[in-house]
């Protein structure tokens, strides 16, 4: 190896370190802290390992942390947000699988315009229509409910997922279509016999995507879900500014490490197939 | 392939093109063309890439639409039908075959969309599989085919359906030139033992002439002669068509038609050419032509009145002839020769032109005279 690779190796290395301990610093100081107990989290150093371990800051987040002036911890936040972020992710993935496809694959009349549309859409900054929303869904009865903050994931995960399936999409043959068409299948029958079969690696791209995004959403959930279907996010924060006495950090660093928790594992187990589906096209070869 | 297998592997029908109009957006790819094929024919669009053969073939599989004229097969209109309702298999140079399905589900597709029990389907597939000869490939999915057999499946899909006519795209174009030759001869062995009508694109003359009982020599849309093989590459319609069959193409000598003493004569410089023993020159009016010679209508002789002469540049052994090149004046033509007995470069050869197999074009126009 010559000497300005070298150089150039040592650099990334350096860059990759860096960033390293850029985002992990601050990972591993929640860690520590939440398995503090609060006299150890006021004397020692945020640095510094837990000299009892203990994981009833956990527990006090999960079961009983207050958030305003309910204590019962996140739990409830949790399961809100599940029954949120699934229906969310299904329909805006399944939207944008159907829509990338009717403007890839099907020369739908203006398909070139709404698609242009659609990106405007997808990159107007969306705090621009939450107010004519929120009173849009007031006057249809659909604040303060499940169904609502479910409506607003999906109106804004689309132009997101339709730009990423059209993409994928755009790279099958016309003739793989035309082979279909003769073949006697419709619009519904190529989507699932043909096209769908060969989207794994998008899909898995698109749910990736949308499901992180929808779960670490506040504001949508802030407005939209009401008391009733509060997701964690909007719990945490009320559970971090309840303010009784002595702020307890180790519960909030522990609330706020169970919230991430959920994103974090996806981008760990499924990271391998997201790369690979950022990469792949639809055609191998 | 083995022999036919008992039971209808496909009908034969006619089709008729009449006064067929296609555009994308403002452009005119295909204006008023017509064209009727009959019943079991062998019918090839040949022309260069960009000439609208695809989209042509396109809209008798009805994949596009047409914006005027009319399409009908076997004396229906199909010109608004849907692709599945117009009795056709197609083929296509990309082979287009759905990758996630085995070779038995990609054959079994159409079937199965069309709601045919599972057992006919099978026992179809297996038939056509056998006819093939692609029984052991049918478990397999298309990325573990090679490119010939991959082809051979896309051939399978449309033969399963039992369709009246065949479309086929440009089916060997991705091919190695040895496949190449030898699926060319079993398309031509299927028709024969079909006997359905087939509708053939190729940009690649030898295909059209082994394979078509007509070509359609197409360019910018539009039809410019329409003749078995053998009439074409004797008398081609223009000077487009005369270059496009042929390897090495047709010799091309610009010159005057004029007439000595009631004979028709072709002057170009120095040289007079004899021209009685062609029946179109004594019909013609004199003026400016383009006399079309194919290389193997010049055979060499002796220095004398009415041959052609010119310098050896270039030969080329093929094995069983050799092509040579000669300079005449400001152009090229070419000889074809014997395997052995050609002259060195530089050599000064004499030819005897067989002007009874010649051509003559309107030097403007282009057209035949
Ligand atoms: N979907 C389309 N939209 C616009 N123009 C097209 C389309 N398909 C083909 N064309 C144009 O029509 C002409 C003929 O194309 P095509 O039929 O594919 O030619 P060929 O098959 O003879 O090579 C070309 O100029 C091509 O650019
Ligand atoms: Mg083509």
């Amino acid at each position: 190896m010559d000497r300005s690779r070298l150089i150039g190796r040592a650099g990334l290395w350096l860059f990759v370190a860096l960033t390293g301990v850029f985002f992990l610093l601050p990972l591993y100081v929640m860690l520590v802290t939440s398995l503090k107990t609060m006299p150890e989290v006021r004397d020692s150093s945020i640095f510094a390992l837990p000299k009892a371990l203990t994981f009833a800051p956990w527990a006090e987040a999960w079961l009983h942390a207050c958030s305003g002036r309910v204590c019962e911890g996140l739990r409830t936040g949790f399961w809100n947000s599940v029954v949120i972020t699934v229906p969310s992710v299904v329909l805006s993935v399944a939207i944008g699988a159907v829509n990338g496809y009717a403007l890839a694959l099907w020369r739908a009349r203006y398909a070139e315009a709404m698609f242009a549309i659609m990106l405007v859409g997808a990159f107007i900054p969306y705090q621009l229509f939450i107010y004519p929303l929120a009173l849009s869904f007031a006057s249809a009865g659909l604040s303060n409910s499940l169904a609502g903050v479910v409506i607003v994931h999906v109106i804004f995960g689309m132009p997101v997922t339709t730009l990423i399936f059209r993409n994928y999409y755009s790279g099958i043959p016309a003739d793989l279509m035309n082979a279909a068409r003769v073949d006697g299948a419709g619009f519904w029958r190529i989507l699932g016999s043909v096209i769908l079969p060969m989207s794994t690696p998008i899909i898995v791209v698109a749910v990736i995507l949308q499901a992180t995004g929808i779960w670490n959403d506040y504001l949508f959930g802030l407005i939209f879900a009401g008391r009733d279907h509060q997701p964690m996010t909007v719990q945490l924060i009320g559970l971090v500014n309840t303010r009784m006495g002595e702020r307890p950090y180790n519960v909030h660093m522990a609330a706020t490490l169970l919230t991430a928790l959920v994103p974090l594992a996806i981008y760990l187990l499924s990271g391998r197939w997201f790369v690979r589906g950022i990469a792949a096209g639809a055609v191998k070869g | 392939m083995k022999d036919l297998p008992d039971g209808p592997m496909g009908g034969t029908s006619s089709i008729r093109i009449g006064d067929l109009g296609i555009r994308f957006g403002d452009h005119d790819v295909i204006r008023g063309l017509s064209l009727d094929i009959e019943p079991g024919e062998f019918l090839v669009l040949l022309g260069p890439s960009g000439c609208g053969k695809s989209t042509l073939l396109n809209a008798i599989a009805g994949l596009i639409d047409v914006h005027a004229g009319s399409i009908s097969i076997s004396g229906r209109d199909v010109t608004r039908a849907e692709p599945k309702d117009r009795g056709i298999g197609m083929v296509f140079q990309s082979y287009a075959l759905y990758p996630r399905m085995t070779v038995k589900q990609n054959m079994g597709f159409g079937l199965k969309v069309g709601g045919m029990a599972k057992a006919e389907i099978a026992e179809r597939v297996a038939r056509t599989a056998k006819f093939l000869q692609i029984e052991p490939l049918l478990g397999r999915r298309p990325a573990d085919l090679s490119g010939g057999q991959r082809q051979r499946v896309a051939i399978g899909r449309a033969l399963v359906r039992d369709a009246e006519v065949f479309l086929f795209d440009e089916p060997l174009s991705n091919l190695d030139a040895q496949l190449r030759a030898d699926l060319r001869i079993e398309i031509k062995r299927l028709h024969q033992q079909l006997g359905s009508t087939m509708i053939y694109v190729t940009h690649d003359q030898v295909e059209a002439m082994t394979l078509a009982d007509r070509i359609a020599v197409m360019k910018g849309g539009e039809i410019q002669q329409l003749a078995a093989p053998a009439e074409i590459y004797a008398r081609p319609a223009n000077r487009f068509v005369a270059g496009f069959l042929g390897t090495p193409k047709m010799n091309f000598l610009e010159g005057e038609l004029g007439f000595a003493e009631g004979r028709p004569e072709f002057r170009a410089g120095g040289l007079r050419l004899d021209l009685s023993g062609l029946p179109m020159a004594g019909r013609a009016a004199p003026g400016p032509v383009v006399l079309g010679l194919r290389p193997e209508d010049l055979a060499p002789a002796g220095d004398g009145p009415g041959m052609i002469a010119g310098e050896v540049v270039l030969t080329e052994p093929l094995g069983p002839e050799t092509i040579v090149w000669l300079r005449l004046g400001s152009s090229q033509i070419s000889v074809r020769m014997g395997a052995e007995d050609f002259p060195a470069p530089g050599a000064v050869l004499h030819l005897r032109p067989d002007l009874s197999r010649a051509s003559l074009f309107d030097r403007d126009s282009g057209q035949r005279l």
